[in-house]
């Protein structure tokens, strides 16, 4: 199995480039649960770039293989902190956005939680692959259930998520329910 | 006044999406005070949590307008997620609400 997407689109063609993403993958044969979480990720991940990222465009890469998986989503708009800021909530600075995004805090309604990223931390987590996420001056690795900041040396516009996870499978509606 | 309406997307993944299901009954429903609506999920195949999420608040604001919204052919697949989110709202809104009342 070898599927690779490796494009950059306008803001305006998220809705078109996920079904054209979405209608090869389902194509392919995965271990059970897998198929699922590629489209929960990819769209979760394409909602957070529709909902606050007020970017032109977006870059996206989804490889997979027998083996690996790799779904990268990246923007260039205005990032974690902005968006946290617009909102009404203080981040100090881009690891404290990116620590509230990781945690499930949401821009919409604190009594709510915010699902898109903690979620696929959790899916993540669970296959036991890596989560990267960067935005401003700070790049956050999620592996085995811990947390590592890096500093960037250059300031970054908008986020980046990665997700690097093995293909096997997993009890998707156990994980997304928990 | 019953209104039927048939989702003609394969995939439903943004929440502006649900919020226009959402005016297109409301649409449909016109200044009716109690209405009844049958949404037809026979195109759908996939549903993302965000379009879930949004869709659940969208329906419970139309019951509070008194517009009575029911699903048919909803594959048994999206049935399971659109619980399981609903589950996790709730879920979500008991430990918050507690976390507060600790506060308080």
């Amino acid at each position: 199995m070898k599927f690779e997407y490796k494009k950059t689109f306008r803001f305006s063609e998220l809705e078109s480039e996920f079904v054209a993403i979405s209608e090869e993958i389902e194509a392919l044969k995965f271990p059970k649960g897998f198929l699922e979480f590629v489209l929960y990720a990819l769209s979760e991940l394409f909602a957070n770039v529709r909902e606050h990222s007020k970017a032109e465009k977006v870059s996206t890469t989804v490889k997979i293989t027998d083996r690996n998986c790799l779904i990268d989503v990246a923007d260039e708009g205005v990032g974690f902190k902005k968006t946290y800021t617009a909102s009404g909530i203080y981040a100090k600075d881009d690891v404290s956005a990116i620590e509230f995004a990781l945690s499930g805090l949401s821009t919409k309604n604190l009594k709510e939680r915010g699902f898109g990223l903690y979620s696929i931390r959790k899916l993540g987590e669970d296959l036991g692959g890596t989560l990267t996420v960067e935005s401003g001056l700070a790049r956050a690795i999620i592996r085995e259930n811990t947390i590592a900041f890096v500093h960037r040396k250059q300031k970054m516009k908008g986020v980046r998520v990665g997700i690097a996870v093995p293909v096997k499978s997993l009890d998707f509606y156990k994980v997304i329910g928990q | 006044m019953k209104v039927d309406m048939k989702i003609e997307k394969k995939y439903l993944v943004f929440r502006d999406e649900a919020r226009e299901i959402l005016d297109g009954i409301k649409k449909k429903a016109g200044a009716s005070k109690q209405a009844s609506v049958l949404l037809d999920f026979a195109c759908v195949d996939f549903f993302s949590r965000s379009f879930v999420d949004e869709f659940i608040n969208s329906v419970n604001k139309l019951r509070e307008s008194r517009i009575e919204v029911t699903f048919t052919n909803l594959k048994p697949s999206l049935e399971g997620f659109i619980n399981t989110v609903q589950a996790t709202k709730a879920k979500i809104q008991r430990e918050v609400t507690a976390q507060y009342d600790t506060k308080r």
